[in-house]
C-alpha cells in the first residue's frame, strides 16, 4: 500500500501541469502507477513522468492510430510496388541470390494484376485494390521497408513490438503508455479482431509495461465476434447494478477511513465508478447502428464480401471518434498465400479494399485523417519468385507498407526496392525506422519513450531506430 | 574483455597493421593513389562519413572510414579492411549485404558500380594516403576487482544484534534490527494488528487460502493470553499443510516463468511441465535445502542419485531451463540455440543471483561488473547442453524430453490417461556429446565470432580458484555448485536473493524492494546488515525455506498493524521517542513502522471464491492440460475450457503462454496481474483498473460462485442475521458491523423483490463450463447478490 502524504502536493502539480500539457503527456503513465501499488514502481513512474514531461516533444501532428494490420503478408509487388522489370522477366532465372532459408525457386513471377497509375500523385496501384488506388492522393507509400523474421511469428511480433524473438510491450501499450488516453471512460489500446495466431495476445500485450496498456480486445481473427467487451455487462439492470455498487462503494469507503489516506484504496473506488461509466459509455459507442446507410455503404457493410471487414473499419472510425489512442484491427492470417496467390490475393483484396478506402474517406470527411495517423502493411511482403506453381514466400526483406493522414506527405511513394522488387535498396526504411516516425508524428522522441524494467531503460525501438522526416508533411 | 581475449585482438591488429605496410610499400602506386582520390575517397565521403568520421555527430560502431588508420584499428567488429582480400574484408561484406542487421550504408544500398569500386580498391591493397588520429574511445572496461566491493558481491557475514532503547518491544532478533533504525530516526513501530486480521494475514500468507471461522476464532482466543505462543503454533500447524508448498511453490513458478506451452509463433503444449511444478510444489513441502533446490534445477541430471525415484526428480528438475518461451520457428538454427540459451542465462541471472546477466550478450555489461566474456563463458556451459532438438522435417524445432520411470503409485492418474500423456518423459535437458567452448558473438551477432572463452563463470562472484570444468562435460555441475558455493562462488549472492524474496512475500516488499535485481541499476537493501544476518542463518540453517519463513513470520515486525496509529496512542507509549511523524519521515515505509496492506493476488482471490462456494477441488498435482498439440487457432484454446473447467487451486490451472485470454477460463489470471510467464517476476504487479470491476462485477465465474455461496449460506440454520455476520468472518476474517448487517439486509431484501431469474438463468448459460446448476430460486439470487457484493469489495480483495 501506498501512502503519499509526504509528497502529495508534488505529485498533484505534477499530475495537473501534465493533464493540461498540450497532449496529456505521461499522465496516464504517472497516474496508473501512482494507483499500482507499489513505492518503487510510484517512484519509477514520477521519475520517468518528469523525464517524459520535461523532454522537448514535437509538436504531435497526430493524435491517434488507426493500425490495419494485414496478417500473412500481402505482396507488394502486386499491390502497390509496380516492377516492369518483373513482368517482361516472367519466368526467368532471378539473376542475384535469393536470401536463404527460401522455399520459392529462383524463377520470377510476373504479377497477374495490372498495374495504373493513379490521382494526381500519379502513384502506381494495382487493380486488386480499384478502391484503395481511388485514395492515392491521401497516401504516403513507403516501398522500401524492411524488417527481421523470415517466419511469422518473429515478424508478426516485430511489427508489433519492435522485438522478433522477446517478449516486448505492443506498439499501442507504448503509445498508451505515453500519451495516456483521450477518453477516461474507455481503454486507450484496443484491438478489433485480433489474431490468435503467431503470438496472438503477446503481439498487443504490455509485457512489462502496467497491465492497464494492453489491448482490449472484441472478437478475433478478423471478426468482431458477438462485438462486445468481455464482461461489460452482467445480469443486473443497470440501476439495480446501482444499488448494488452503492453498497460496495459503502464498504469500501468504511475501507478507506480505516486505513486512512490510501492510494490504493481509492484507485479501486475510483475504477468503480469508471467501470459503471465505461458500461454506459462503450455500449454507445460499440453500437453501430446508429450509423446511416450512407455511411455503412461507404464501408461495403450490408454486402456479403465486405460486411465483416466493413464492420472492423467502421468500429474503428467509433473508437477512434470516442477517444481511443490506438486502435488495431486485423485480417485475421488471410495474407499468406505461398499457393494460390490469384484467388487467395483477390479474395482477401475484395474483403479489405473497399472498407478501408471507406475508412480514410469517412476519417477524410469528418476532418479526422488530419489528426489520425492510418498505418496498412502485413508483417512482411512477398518474394517475386514463384513457390510451387503460383504461390509466393515470405519476405521481409523488402515490401510495403503506407501510412495515411496523420501529418504524412499524402500521395508521396518513399523508397525503393530492386527492379524486381526483392530487396529494398534505396531510401530504406527498417520497422524500427516506421516506429520512431509514428511515435515522432505523435509527438514522441522514441529515444525518450522509455520504461525502467529490470535495471535498464527500454524502447519500443531498442538501440535502433531513425525517424523518416522525408515523409513527414 | 578477458585479459587474453584482449591480448588475442592487439595481435590481429598488430597483424593487419604490417600487412597493410607491406601492401602499401609494395603497390602505392601513382595509378592507385590516383584511383583513390578519383574513385573511392568522393564514394566514402559521400555515403559512409556521415556516420564514420571524426566529423561524425555520433560516431556508429566505433569505425572511422576517414583516415588509414582509421579503418586499420576497425570498430567493435574488427579491423574493416583487410588489404588485398575481398572475402575478409568486413566493408565489403556489410555493404553486399551479406550480414543480416549489419546492411550499411543501413538507408540506401551502394549501386553494383559502388560496391565494384570498393572490391578494386581492396584489391590494390588499399592504398591510401589519408592521414589522421582515430581518436581513442573511453572504453569501459569492468574491473573485477572493485565489482567485488558492490554491496551484493561481498562476502555473507553475521552482524551482531544492535542495542535498541525499548527492549520490551521486540521479540526476535529481526525487531531489535528494525527498531534500531527506527529509533534512530525519532520513529515507533505502530501498534500490533487485531488478532482477525493476524490469523487472516497468517493464512493468505503461508498458504493462500483464508481461516475458516472456527480457525479464526480459536487463534483469537489462544491469542488473547499469549499472542506469541499463538502466532508460533499457528505458524507450525500452517507450515506443515500442503498448501503451503502450493502457495510458495506458486511464487516460484513466477520467477521460474513456467508455462504449460511455448508460446508465441509456435504455441506447442509442454505436455509434461507439469512434473517440473509438482517437482517444484513437493521441494517447498518437504522443505528441500535450497541449495540442492537450485543444483537440481541446473543439473540434477548430471547429480549420482541413490534411487530411481530420486534420480526421475532430478531430471524433472532441469525443466527449469526448458519451461521458457523458445523461437523455435527460427530459421537460422544456430541463432535459434543462441537465443535459447540466452533465455536461460538471463532467467538464471535473474531467479538465482537478482542480476541481469542478458545485457551482456551483445557488450559488456552497462552497469555490473559482468563482461561479454563472462557471458559467452556462460554461453559455453549451455551451448553444450542439449534444449532443443533440430526439426524432423520442416522448420521448426522441438525441445528435449528425456525419459523417467513412472511411478504408477505416485500417479494414479497415470494408467488413465496413458494414451493423452504418451510416455513417462520429463522436459529436461542433458549434456552435449561433444561439449565445446564459445566464441564471443560480437554485438551479440551470431554469424559475428569474436575469441573463443573457455566455459566457466562470472568472474566478479568467484573468488579464488574457479572449479574446473572436465573437457568432456557441459560445465553445468559445476555451474549448479558454484551457484551455491558460499566460500569460492556465488552462494552468498544467491542465499541473500532468496532470503530477500522469502522477506518480500511476507511483508509485501523486499528489503531489497527490486528483488529481481541486485546489481547497481537495482536498489540497494534498508536494511544492509539484517539482510546479511538472515541469509547467514538461513546458510546455517541449511538453507531451510521453512526456518526462514518461520523465524520472519514469528517477528514482532510480521505482526504490526498495517495502518498509521491514530495520534494520541501514538504520543502516550514513550512521548520521549515519538516527536516525528511517520507518515512525513517515511512515507513509503522503508523502516518497517507498520505493515503493507496488500491486494491479494489472483490465486489468492479465485481459491477464496472457490472454497466459499464450496466448489474447490483440492486434489493436487498431476495433469490439468487435456491437449496436447499446437496451439495455434481459438479452437485449440477453446477445447482447453471444456468439457469441465477446473476448480483446483490456481496453481494448477493450466499455463498457456500468451493464450490465456482466450480462454474463458482464464481470463480472471490476466485481468488481476497473473505473473506474465515469459518474464522472470519475483514482485507481481498490482494494479487497480477497471477491468477488474467488470470481472468482478459481470463475469460468469464471480456470479456462478456467488449464487453457489448463496445456496451455501442460506442452508445455515438461524435467521438472516446470523448469516450475514458468518458470511463477513468466512470472507473477510472479521465480523461484521450492526451496520453493515443493516446495510447488507437492506439490499438483500431488496432484491428480493426483484425478478433475477430470468437474468440469472442467461448467466447460467452464458458461463458453458461445468453448467451442472439449476438455476436458481428468487430469495437464493437476492442473496448473491450479496455474496457478490462481498467478493466485489476492497476488504475482501486486500490483506491488511
Amino acid at each position: 500500500m501506498n501512502r503519499h502524504c509526504g509528497n502529495y502536493d508534488v505529485t498533484t502539480t505534477r499530475r495537473d501541469w501534465l493533464k493540461h500539457s498540450a497532449c496529456g503527456f505521461g499522465y496516464m503513465a504517472l497516474a496508473h502507477m501512482l494507483a499500482s501499488g507499489s513505492p518503487a514502481r510510484a517512484a519509477q513512474a514520477a521519475e520517468s513522468s518528469a523525464v517524459s514531461a520535461q523532454s522537448p516533444h514535437m509538436t504531435p501532428r497526430a493524435k491517434r492510430v488507426i493500425f490495419l494490420f494485414m496478417h500473412g503478408g500481402p505482396s507488394h509487388v502486386d499491390t502497390f510496388d509496380y516492377k516492369p522489370k518483373l513482368q517482361t522477366d516472367d519466368g526467368k532465372s532471378l539473376p542475384f541470390d535469393a536470401p536463404k532459408n527460401i522455399s520459392a525457386k529462383p524463377t520470377l513471377l510476373a504479377s497477374p494484376w495490372k498495374f495504373a497509375q493513379h490521382g494526381e500523385s500519379g502513384q502506381w496501384v494495382s487493380e486488386l485494390l480499384p478502391h484503395t488506388a481511388a485514395m492515392v492522393d491521401d497516401l504516403c507509400v513507403i516501398r522500401s521497408m524492411h524488417s527481421r523474421g523470415q517466419s511469422h511469428g518473429q515478424a508478426v511480433s516485430m511489427i508489433h513490438t519492435g522485438s522478433d524473438n522477446l517478449v516486448r510491450p505492443s506498439m499501442g501499450a507504448w503509445v498508451s503508455y505515453g500519451l495516456g488516453t483521450e477518453n477516461a471512460d474507455l481503454p486507450a489500446f484496443m484491438v478489433l479482431g485480433p489474431s490468435t495466431a503467431h503470438g496472438g495476445p503477446r503481439n498487443y500485450g504490455s509485457a512489462f509495461l502496467p497491465a492497464s496498456h494492453q489491448a482490449t480486445a472484441i472478437g478475433a481473427n478478423g471478426s468482431l465476434g458477438d462485438g462486445r467487451i468481455s464482461n461489460l455487462l452482467g445480469k443486473l439492470p443497470r440501476t439495480e447494478q446501482r444499488r448494488q455498487l452503492d453498497l460496495i462503494q459503502s464498504f469500501n469507503r468504511d475501507h478507506l477511513a480505516q486505513a486512512g489516506h490510501d492510494d490504493q484504496i481509492e484507485g479501486a473506488i475510483a475504477s468503480y465508478e469508471l467501470a459503471y461509466r465505461m458500461q454506459g459509455v462503450a455500449p454507445h459507442v460499440l453500437d453501430m447502428s446508429a450509423e446511416s446507410d450512407h455511411v455503412k455503404d461507404m464501408y461495403g457493410i450490408g454486402d456479403k464480401e465486405t460486411d465483416t471487414f466493413g464492420k472492423l473499419c467502421l468500429q474503428a472510425r467509433r473508437l477512434a471518434e470516442a477517444g481511443v489512442r490506438f486502435i488495431e484491427l486485423a485480417t485475421g492470417n488471410i495474407w499468406d498465400q505461398h499457393s494460390n496467390l490469384l484467388k487467395g490475393h483477390e479474395a482477401n483484396a475484395r474483403k479489405t479494399d473497399k472498407p478501408i478506402a471507406g475508412l480514410l474517406a469517412d476519417l477524410k470527411q469528418r476532418g479526422m485523417l488530419e489528426d489520425t495517423l492510418v498505418i496498412w502493411g502485413g508483417e512482411f511482403g512477398r518474394t517475386p519468385i514463384v513457390q510451387g506453381k503460383n504461390g509466393r514466400d515470405h519476405n521481409p526483406q523488402g515490401f510495403t507498407v503506407w501510412m495515411a493522414g496523420g501529418g504524412v506527405k499524402g500521395g508521396l511513394s518513399y523508397g525503393e526496392t530492386d527492379e524486381y522488387g526483392y530487396y529494398a535498396m534505396r531510401n530504406k526504411v527498417h520497422m524500427h525506422d516506421l516506429h520512431a516516425t509514428m511515435l515522432y508524428l505523435l509527438g514522441m522522441d522514441h529515444e525518450r519513450l522509455t520504461y525502467r524494467y529490470a535495471g535498464r531503460d527500454f524502447r519500443l525501438t531498442d538501440v535502433y531506430g531513425h525517424v523518416v522526416k522525408d515523409i513527414v508533411a | 574483455m578477458h585479459a587474453s581475449a584482449r591480448r588475442v585482438m592487439a595481435t590481429v591488429m598488430v597483424l593487419a597493421a604490417a600487412s597493410v605496410g607491406v601492401a602499401r610499400g609494395a603497390s602505392a602506386s601513382d595509378d592507385d593513389l590516383h584511383f583513390f582520390e578519383r574513385e573511392v575517397r568522393p564514394l566514402l565521403a559521400e555515403r559512409c562519413y556521415e556516420c564514420h568520421s571524426t566529423q561524425s555527430k555520433k560516431v556508429k560502431g566505433g569505425l572511422y572510414l576517414d583516415s588509414r588508420d582509421g579503418w586499420v584499428a576497425g570498430g567493435d567488429s574488427g579491423p574493416a579492411i583487410v588489404p588485398g582480400d575481398v572475402k575478409q574484408s568486413l566493408v565489403l561484406c556489410v555493404v553486399r549485404h551479406e550480414v543480416p542487421d549489419t546492411e550499411m550504408p543501413p538507408k540506401q544500398k551502394l549501386t553494383p558500380e559502388q560496391i565494384d569500386v570498393l572490391e578494386q580498391w581492396v584489391k590494390r591493397g588499399a592504398p591510401d594516403p589519408r592521414k589522421g588520429v582515430v581518436p581513442t574511445r573511453a572504453k569501459r572496461v569492468i574491473d573485477i576487482e572493485a565489482g567485488r566491493a558492490f554491496w551484493s558481491f561481498r562476502p555473507l557475514r553475521s552482524h551482531d544484534t544492535p542495542a535498541v532503547r525499548d527492549a520490551a518491544w521486540p521479540r526476535t532478533d529481526i525487531d531489535r534490527f528494525i527498531l534500531a533504525r527506527l529509533e534512530a530516526a525519532g520513529l515507533r513501530p505502530v501498534a500490533d494488528a487485531d488478532a482477525h486480521t493476524l490469523i487472516r494475514r497468517l493464512r493468505y500468507d503461508l498458504t493462500g487460502l483464508p481461516p475458516a471461522p472456527d480457525e479464526a476464532e480459536a487463534f483469537v482466543a489462544a491469542a488473547r493470553s499469549d499472542t506469541q505462543a499463538a502466532v508460533e503454533a499457528a505458524v507450525d500447524r500452517l507450515l506443515a499443510t500442503p498448501e503451503f508448498g502450493e502457495r510458495w511453490g506458486r511464487y516460484w513458478l513466477d520467477v521460474a516463468r513456467y508455462a504449460d506451452s511455448n508460446g508465441g509463433g509456435v504455441n506447442y503444449t509442454y505436455d509434461n511441465a507439469w512434473r517440473y511444478r509438482d517437482y517444484v510444489i513437493a521441494a517447498f513441502n518437504d522443505d528441500k535445502p535450497y541449495d540442492a533446490f537450485v543444483r537440481e534445477q541446473i543439473a540434477g541430471d548430471l547429480m549420482p542419485s541413490d534411487t530411481p525415484r530420486q534420480r526421475a526428480d532430478r531430471v524433472i528438475a532441469t525443466g527449469f531451463l526448458l519451461v521458457g518461451p523458445k523461437p523455435l520457428a527460427k530459421y537460422d538454427k544456430q541463432a535459434l540455440k543462441l537465443d535459447v540459451v540466452d533465455e536461460q542465462i538471463d532467467t538464471l541471472g535473474r531467479t538465482f543471483l537478482g542480476l541481469t546477466l542478458g545485457c551482456a550478450r551483445c557488450h559488456d555489461h552497462k552497469f555490473d561488473p559482468v563482461s561479454q566474456a563472462d557471458y559467452y563463458a556462460m554461453a559455453g556451459v549451455f551451448m553444450s547442453t542439449v534444449s532443443v532438438r533440430p526439426p524432423k522435417g520442416g522448420p521448426i524445432s522441438t525441445w528435449n524430453k528425456v525419459s523417467i520411470p513412472v511411478d504408477e503409485k505416485h500417479e494414479p492418474w497415470y494408467a488413465a490417461r496413458q494414451k493423452q500423456l504418451g510416455k513417462g518423459e520429463a522436459l529436461a535437458v542433458q549434456d552435449a556429446d561433444k561439449p565445446h567452448d564459445e566464441h564471443v558473438r560480437i554485438r551479440g551477432q551470431s554469424a559475428t565470432l569474436g575469441d573463443e572463452v573457455p566455459r566457466g563463470f562470472l568472474r566478479v562472484a568467484t573468488r579464488g580458484d574457479a572449479p574446473t570444468i572436465p573437457a568432456d562435460t557441459s560445465g553445468r555441475a559445476q555451474l549448479a555448485v558454484w551457484l551455491t558455493d558460499v566460500d569460492t562462488g556465488a552462494g552468498a549472492l544467491s542465499a541473500r536473493v532468496m532470503v530477500n524474496r522469502v522477506w518480500h512475500h511476507l511483508l509485501g516488499s523486499g528489503i531489497v524492494p527490486t528483488v529481481d535485481n541486485f546489481g547497481e541499476r537495482g536498489e540497494r537493501p534498508s536494511h544492509p546488515q539484517l539482510l546479511d544476518t538472515l541469509a547467514a542463518q538461513f546458510v546455517d540453517d541449511g538453507w531451510s525455506v521453512k526456518h526462514l519463513v518461520r523465524r520472519i513470520a514469528t517477528s514482532r515486525v510480521y505482526r504490526l498493524a498495517a495502518v498509521p496509529d491514530e495520534p494520541d496512542v501514538t504520543t502516550s507509549a514513550d512521548p520521549q521517542s515519538t516527536t516525528r511523524n511517520p507518515q512525513s519521515v517515511d512515507p513509503d515505509n522503508r523502516l518497517r513502522w507498520r505493515a503493507e496492506g496488500r491486494r491479494l493476488d489472483v490465486e489468492a482471490i479465485r481459491d477464496t471464491i472457490l472454497t466459499i462456494s464450496g466448489r474447490l477441488d483440492e486434489q493436487r498435482g498431476g495433469p490439468t492440460l487435456t491437449y496436447a498439440g499446437r496451439l495455434n487457432a481459438e479452437g485449440n484454446y477453446k477445447k482447453l475450457d471444456v468439457p469441465n473447467p477446473i476448480y483446483r487451486r490456481g496453481v494448477y490451472l493450466p499455463i498457456l503462454r500468451d493464450g490465456m485470454s482466450m480462454m474463458d477460463s482464464m481470463d480472471m489470471l490476466e485481468t488481476f496481474d497473473f505473473a506474465d510467464p515469459s518474464m522472470v517476476t519475483g514482485d507481481r504487479a498490482s494494479t487497480t483498473v477497471p477491468t477488474q470491476a467488470l470481472y468482478l462485477m459481470n463475469s460468469p465465474f464471480v456470479m456462478k460462485h456467488a449464487e453457489l455461496a448463496a445456496t451455501q449460506l442460506l442452508k445455515r440454520d438461524g435467521d438472516d442475521a446470523p448469516r450475514v455476520r458468518w458470511f463477513f468472518e468466512r470472507a473477510m476474517g472479521r465480523p461484521a458491523t450492526d451496520h453493515e448487517i443493516a446495510q447488507s439486509l437492506k439490499l438483500i431484501n431488496h432484491f428480493t423483490t426483484v425478478d433475477l431469474t430470468r437474468a440469472a438463468a442467461a448467466t447460467h448459460k452464458a458461463d458453458k463450463p461445468g453448467n451442472d446448476d439449476k438455476p436458481a430460486d428468487a430469495r437464493t439470487l437476492a442473496w448473491a447478490v450479496f455474496c457478490q457484493s462481498i467478493f466485489s469489495c476492497n476488504e475482501f480483495l486486500f490483506l491488511n
